[in-house]
């Protein structure tokens, strides 16, 4: 997938019309969606398909991340465009329902309920018969590990109680398509690797896992493909190194840890495709327009001048570099 | 991590003084209040019969106006007691549309989404709290009601001479009987708003307050053959005190000092509830 | 147990399947939808309100069988008409009216206030449906509390009166049917005004302002000409009282409606507002706002 921009449809061969009906029911499709709230934008002209595995929405606060969501989710109806999720649509919500599950951002309860009767009465309206609602229910609790507080009224529940009692509520009814959005908000770190587990669990049995999250590193360690939002607009779209291998305009950044570092470093930057090359806390980072020559360049240096390499990865084909170079914000990538 | 550049220094300016403390909470909420064009409208209507009133006290003492309008003086109305009186019953239902529609705003939010933590942890206590938000409604009721009252009476005072001697009491009467219904509907909108938490019910709340319980004490007193019931209707209470305050020879069905123990009661009935529900923190089992 | 044996344990269970979408279905959910909104909305200190406005009449008609001894206990005729004149002049007009607008105008209102309202539009249910469930949960309470309330005022206002009295003018007279009118008033009434008061909460930001309307609109109602007075939900009821009383010496006559125009009209605005409903319920985005 490519950095996409905003008017890139995918292709559809005009015969393969089986083929393409299959694709479409796979996959969560906006189609030239926007979405205004009066005049105020929240998402335009955006086309975007949504494969199974795990997708993270990721963009500063009003990038349009749960405009986004809720448009999925049949919340929102678009202002143009049309959004289908697996081939449906809201308009028949029997169906759609029962595919999606949606944790929202809203940490807000129906009043007087316990855990178990949030989910549980849920189910029942659902259409679920009394004692599946129940086995549901208690099924979704203890998967989010809720089992002893599930007696107790929702509003008595912790800020990572009632996020886990959400994402409980979302997976109940078992739905094929998972949005959640900010998932790990308020969770502690043995709660957040535990539904990090369970992301990848549901993503690896099939389902579409959509996540926003502001937790960069986590949606490294997670993600199959990321959407980079800002302004509304979909500034790109794909999996990470994909996304970054296209930024011809932002050099590649490789730290190589070595005993020479000045030695190498003199014999580097001496190559017209290296534009910086530079020494920090013993690591030698060094930019370069062309990764493939650089690397080939590097293994002579190494053999004519004999040094010894200890590591050479890339520094910056991670979610937070990619966000850094396309929405900006931060004064330099922190590692 | 080392510290070379001590740059932080804590805030050295000035502080408003403590006792006007609590007015920052009205000058933030006309400003929300003043936002709806609907209220801007009401509230500009609610001058509307002190206008009127104005123009009546005019013309009665504005002989070249009476002629060009071919009237005569004893065709108006007599500006006394019964027609200050009068100008008060109906501010007092502008006052209860007023009250039904900024009243239930000014708790049930601050409730309902946790603010009265970040007002209670400041140097800022429960009764400035419930000040702050009473003086949100007594100023714009005491705009609609005394103030104007006071100024027409003040008009009239001027325009005839020996009226003031003779109506002394009417100035008084206005200024307590005005502040007596602007306390008690502020009372009320407030306890209401506290206890309930929904600007939505806290508005049928209020208007089952003074509606169902009018009824209700009217029901009593048809069916006991009494007149105790109107001690549940808070119109029947203002009126009595009014009356009293007045002197004036009006039909009332309760004497003043009952009508005044029961508004005593009602107000102190809100404070209590005000005070269980103004708390910085909420117990859910 | 990790999360992953958790999962893997209880994933061995195959997962129910949802019956297609059919009448049974949709009974189902309208069913569980009732049941939920009873639980979050009517549950414990939340019904007090409307218990204790129908408790005001119950009351009323309580201390005049202990205050009031009739001078003849074996004449029950007079009976009728205090009771008529406090069911219409105050049941009908304050506590129905009153409870009705407490219980259909907060249901949607509620809930957009509460931020849960994605809950239900996130369930595989039609949203007419949903706006049905909101209704019926509406005319269970309302119907129950106010028909019990009115059924207690009405044996309470003949408990001061001699036993044998009011059994013959019960089961021998007229006494069971206008208690049957009085309840079939209270329930047309809790029809009519809910689905303007469950249309008023869809369109509208606070059921207040309806509410006063409509109250203004109703209060005045003696006083409007014949042709206005068709337009108010009030004329009908009133009309189909066993007892007519005066309504005043200002009042405008205009003849009553029969109940083969009154019952079918009052139910065919219930539709309509049903329908209004249901229609804007499908229109609906979640957009939650402080007001």
């Amino acid at each position: 997938m490519s950095v996409a921009d905003v008017t890139t449809t995918l292709p559809v061969p005009a015969a393969d019309t089986a083929g393409a009906a299959a694709a479409t029911s796979r996959r969560i499709l906006f189609d030239e969606v926007s979405k205004f709230y009066g005049e105020v934008l929240g998402i335009n002209r955006v086309n975007l398909a949504i494969p199974p595995g795990i997708t993270s929405l990721v963009g500063p606060n009003g990038s349009g991340k749960t405009t986004l969501m809720n448009l999925m989710a049949g919340l929102l109806r678009p202002t143009r465009g049309r959004v289908s999720v697996l081939g449906l649509v809201p308009e028949r919500p029997e169906e759609m329902f029962r595919t999606i599950g949606y944790a929202t951002q809203h940490d807000a309860f129906p009043p007087g309920l316990t855990g178990f009767e949030l989910i549980a009465s849920y189910l029942r309206v659902h259409g679920y018969p009394r004692a599946d609602a129940e086995t549901l229910a208690w099924a979704a609790i203890e998967r989010v590990g809720l089992a002893d507080a599930a007696g107790r009224k929702v509003a008595a529940y912790s800020k990572g109680m009632r996020q886990r009692i959400k994402l409980a509520q979302a997976m109940a009814h078992r739905p094929s398509v998972l949005i959640l959005d900010e998932p790990l908000n308020g969770l502690d770190p043995m709660a957040r690797a535990e539904m990090t587990v369970l992301f990848r669990e549901l993503a690896a049995a099939g389902l579409h896992v959509v996540v926003s999250t502001h937790i960069l590193h986590e949606v490294d360690r997670i993600s199959d493909q990321v959407v980079l939002l800002n302004g509304g607009y979909v500034v790109a779209e794909g999996e990470i190194e994909g996304v970054r291998d296209e930024m011809e305009e932002h050099p590649v950044q490789v730290a190589v840890l070595c005993d020479r570092p000045q030695l190498l470093a003199s014999r580097l930057f001496l190559a017209d495709h290296v534009v910086e090359a530079k020494l920090e806390r013993g690591v030698l980072l060094v930019r370069t327009r062309d990764a493939d020559r650089f690397y080939l360049l590097l293994n002579r240096v190494v053999l004519e001048e004999g040094v010894r390499i200890e590591s050479v990865a890339p520094a910056d084909s991670d979610v937070l570099a990619v966000y850094h170079y396309l929405i900006g914000g931060q004064e330099g990538v922190q590692r | 991590m080392a510290v070379y550049e001590r740059t932080y220094r804590p805030y050295a300016g000035g502080f408003t003084p403590e006792r006007r403390r609590f007015l920052v909470l009205p000058r933030y909420a006309y400003g929300e209040v003043f936002r709806s064009k609907l209220f801007l409208i009401f509230f500009v209507l609610c001058f509307i019969p002190h206008l009127a009133g104005a123009v009546l006290i005019y013309l009665r003492h504005n002989a070249s106006a009476l002629k060009f309008l071919d009237l005569s003086a004893a065709q108006l109305l007599t500006i006394d007691g019964s027609f200050f009186f009068n100008l008060m019953g109906i501010e007092a239902t502008m006052c209860f549309l007023l009250s039904l529609f900024v009243g239930p705003a000014l708790v049930a939010p601050d409730l309902r989404n946790g603010a009265l933590p970040l007002y209670l942890s400041r140097p800022f206590t429960r009764r400035e709290y419930v000040l702050g938000k009473l003086s949100v409604l007594a100023i714009l009721l005491s705009a609609i009601t005394w103030v104007p009252l006071l100024l027409l009476f003040t008009l009239q005072a001027s325009l005839e001479d020996g009226w003031l001697a003779a109506n002394g009491r009417v100035g008084w009467a206005i200024f307590a009987g005005s502040w007596a219904w602007v306390l008690v509907l502020s009372l009320i909108a407030l306890a209401v708003s506290a206890w309930v938490k929904w600007k939505p019910v806290a508005r049928i709340v209020l208007l089952v307050v003074f509606f169902v319980l009018a009824g209700f004490g009217a029901a009593i007193n048809e069916i006991l053959d009494t007149t105790w019931g109107s001690l549940l209707n808070l119109g029947e209470l203002i009126r009595a005190v009014w009356a009293g305050l007045f002197g004036i020879d009006v039909r009332v069905r309760l004497e003043p000092g009952p009508a005044w123990i029961a508004l005593a009661a009602v107000c102190a009935v809100s404070l209590v509830l005000l005070a269980r529900r103004i708390k910085a923190y909420e117990v859910v089992r | 147990m990790s999360v992953l044996e958790r999962a893997s344990a209880l994933d061995a269970a195959a997962v129910p399947p949802l019956p297609a979408p059919s009448w049974g279905l949709w009974r189902r959910q309208l069913a569980a939808a009732v049941r939920l909104e009873l639980k979050k909305g009517f549950r414990g200190r939340r019904v007090l309100g409307v218990v204790l406005l129908a408790a005001m009449p119950v009351t009323l008609f309580a201390l005049h069988a202990l205050f009031n001894s009739p001078d003849d206990p074996a004449n029950v005729g007079e009976v009728g008409w205090v009771f008529a004149r406090l069911y219409q002049a105050f049941i009908l007009r304050l506590v129905l009216f009153f409870g009705c607008v407490l219980v259909f105008g907060n249901l949607i209102r509620r809930e957009l206030l509460d931020r849960s309202l994605h809950f239900y539009f996130l369930s595989p249910v039609r949203r007419p449906l949903l706006a049905a469930a909101k209704y019926l949960t509406g005319l269970v309470v309302t119907l129950s509390v106010f028909g019990a309330a009115t059924i207690a005022s009405f044996f309470l206002a003949y408990s001061a009166h001699d036993g044998s009295a009011v059994r013959r003018f019960i089961f021998d007279g007229p006494g069971l049917g206008h208690l049957s009118a009085y309840l079939g008033v209270t329930a047309l009434a809790c029809l009519g005004y809910g689905a303007v008061f469950l249309a008023a909460g869809f369109f509208t930001k606070s059921p207040a302002l309806p509410a006063v309307t409509v109250f203004g609109w109703e209060n005045l109602h003696f006083l409007l000409p014949p042709a206005l007075k068709k337009i108010s939900v009030i004329h009908y009821l009133q009309g189909l009282c066993p007892v007519p009383i005066s309504q005043g010496p200002l009042a405008i006559l205009a003849d009553a409606p029969s109940p083969w125009v009154a019952v079918p009209g009052l139910l065919g605005l219930t539709l309509v507002l049903l329908g209004l409903s249901a229609w804007k319920i499908q229109r609906m985005e979640i957009l939650y706002t402080e007001d």
